[in-house]
């Protein structure tokens, strides 16, 4: 009797464990823009709510960056060690792809309008 | 009979003290009238020595005397869907004799939350509220574990042989 | 067995009493109240077990006052006190009339409530709005002059020695309000909370999940912009700019900022002056003077009051002025010349 009650609780702990899990994340955490850097220097801003593929061409090399689903990601690359292909896709506030030997950073950023903002001073 | 009488009196009065108990504890999840299902433990002990019948009509008389005394109508079906629910699911279990009084009161507390969440979700109109069902599920399951553990100290011990002599 | 048991029982139900708890604090919904009052838009926004009645109050509270300060009102006290010139005032007149004194001394004559037969000539508040010549301002500012006014504290006695003087306490009775209405939220326990009383902004402790809260200050020439981003917990916010009340004529723009001195809109070079200090009474008075001092005088004038306020200019030539105290507080995606001991060209 004691086993079939040890394996029904551990069941139904998996379960609560799976749907804790799932559960949606919190809109503020999550980027709307990607922030691109070239060698410290600002190459441009894409937002992240329009699906494209934006190309950045350097004197470094080529990056393809994927912008999909909210997320970004670096699709393609002509870099010797293909490092940044394989990094996570940004999603949140603070997320980061980098292709070192093309010296390029990518970050998420926040919404830097009203969505942050409690109030506005005038 | 009149000793079945006053034994079922007994158990729904117990059953809805453990109510009234359940909402002194801090058990806040943002829908008013979602509760712990204390009472419970009364029904599980009751499947072991009263036939199905009698527990379902304790089980009920329970529910509707504390619905009518404290809560609102919106609690009173929750307490409902969770009541009968967890009953079904109890008595499933006990009857598979697959598992402990422990494992009975734990399928019983679980189905008892799943079954007002579910109430909720209905009358309320949303599914936003599914949100709240990791939460709820672990509550069913440490009620569920607190109440069988309860119960089956209570079945192991004298007062048991007590109350198997009403019939 | 049974007591292995009972352990894992006492594990779960700690975590499921925290998760109880956590629940029910992420899910607080603030409550707020938004109207009309002292010619602006107010709007409370408060948290707590108290926070019904509290805004209530809070309402009612600055309702009271705009009663009590009203220039249009004939049965405010500021009208009555004009109309029979010499009265003992009521306690928020006193500490009113109080304030604007001395805030008019310490600013050298930069803060100043009697301007309003000036502002009438131009047209403020609402219009219509025209341009004066000289002799008409000269006449105008012949019924200002905070020299008439004689106050005395501990009779609480006021004499208003030029009859054609009107008290307009506009540049201060917003953040007054603010404060007085903090003072009841405070009373009734409520320690999260933001009163936006027409953009003058007044904090009270943190957000409710301990974060400070966040006040961005308007751009002059964007509508939907920001010159930066403030993170501040118990503090106000109070910010005079030339976008909020103007007229433009011939391409001049001329807002309602009016120089005591020249009786016209101050032209000191100043966009937007944002000052930041606990007191929003202080920091309401301060956004104005500021505003007419000028760069270089409101940065000597901070320098002598260093530990009671900090500020944001924004000037006509694009410079984000801030001083040393808000650098850690304030995000901006302008270009910042920080104000340490002067001005920094």
């Amino acid at each position: 009797m004691k086993r079939n009650d040890s394996i029904l609780l551990a069941v139904l702990l998996l379960v609560t464990g799976l749907l804790f899990c799932l559960q949606p994340q919190p809109d503020q955490t999550k980027a709307a823009f990607i922030e691109v850097k070239a060698d410290g220097k600002l190459y441009g801003t894409w937002r992240l709510d329009s699906p494209q593929t934006v190309t950045v061409t350097t004197a470094y090399g080529k990056n393809e960056i994927r912008i999909r689903d909210n997320a970004a990601f670096i699709l393609h690359s002509d870099c010797p060690n293909q490092d940044c292909t394989r990094q996570s896709k940004i999603v949140n506030i603070g997320d980061s792809i980098i292709c070192l030997p093309h010296k390029l950073v990518i970050e998420g950023k926040a919404e830097a309008g009203a969505a942050a903002v409690d109030a506005v001073a005038r | 009979m009149a000793k079945k009488i006053t034994m079922a009196g007994l158990l729904v009065a117990l059953a809805m003290i453990l109510s009234y108990i359940e909402i002194l504890f801090p058990f806040q999840v943002g829908i008013p009238g979602i509760k712990l299902g204390l009472a419970n433990l009364v029904v599980l002990t009751a499947l072991f020595f009263l036939t199905p019948a009698e527990v379902f009509c304790i089980s009920l008389l329970r529910i509707l005397l504390t619905g009518l005394l404290t809560g609102s109508g919106i609690a009173l079906a929750f307490s409902l869907a969770g009541g009968v629910c967890s009953f079904l699911v109890m008595l499933a279990c006990y009857k598979s004799g697959l598992l402990s009084p422990v494992g009975i009161s734990l399928a019983g507390g679980t189905a008892h939350n799943i079954a007002q969440l579910a109430t909720a979700a209905c009358l309320l109109q949303t599914s936003a509220l599914l949100l709240y069902l990791p939460v709820l599920l672990l509550a069913g399951i440490v009620t569920g574990i607190c109440n069988g553990l309860i119960a089956a100290k209570i079945l192991k011990s004298k007062a048991v042989l007590i109350l198997m002599n009403i019939h | 067995m049974f007591r292995r048991s009972i352990f894992i029982c006492l594990l779960t139900a700690i975590t499921i009493l925290s998760g109880c708890f956590l629940i029910a604090h992420k899910k607080e919904n603030p409550v707020t109240r938004d109207f009309f009052a002292m010619d602006t838009y107010a709007k409370i926004t408060l948290y707590g077990t108290e926070a019904e009645p509290a805004a209530e109050s809070a309402k009612a509270e600055m309702l009271r006052l705009e009663r009590l300060l009203s220039a249009y009102d004939t049965e405010s006290e500021t009208v009555l006190l004009q109309k029979k010139r010499a009265a003992a005032v009521s306690e928020d007149l006193a500490v009113l009339l109080a304030r604007s004194i001395s805030l008019h001394k310490e600013t050298g004559g930069a803060f100043d409530i009697t301007l309003s037969p000036v502002s009438k000539l131009w047209g403020f508040p609402h219009g219509p709005y025209h341009v004066p010549d000289k002799a008409e301002i000269k006449n105008a500012l012949a019924a200002t002059g905070m020299g008439a006014i004689r106050w005395d504290s501990a009779s609480r006695q006021c004499t208003l020695d030029n009859p054609r003087l009107a008290l307009d306490f506009g540049g201060i009775a917003k953040g007054y309000a603010a404060e007085k209405m903090a003072a009841v939220l405070k009373e009734k326990q409520i320690r999260h909370g933001l009163l936006n009383l027409g953009g003058n902004i007044k904090a009270i402790g943190t957000k409710p999940d301990r974060s400070p809260w966040r006040i961005a200050i308007q751009h002059p020439d964007h509508k939907n912009g920001h010159l930066g981003v403030l993170s501040v917990t118990d503090t106000s916010v109070v910010t005079s700019g030339d976008y909020e009340r103007y007229f433009e004529k011939d391409n001049l723009r001329y807002h309602h900022i009016l120089d005591p001195k020249t009786g016209a809109p101050a032209r000191s070079g100043i966009r937007s002056a944002t000052i930041v200090c606990e007191d929003c009474t202080t920091a309401d008075g301060l956004s104005t003077a500021l505003f007419v001092m000028g760069p270089e005088e409101a940065a000597a004038f901070w320098k002598r009051h260093k530990e009671e306020f900090q500020f944001i200019l924004f000037t006509q030539d694009q410079t984000l002025y801030v001083t040393e105290g808000l650098l850690p507080l304030f995000a901006s995606e302008l270009s910042i010349t920080p104000v340490k001991e002067t001005l920094i060209k």
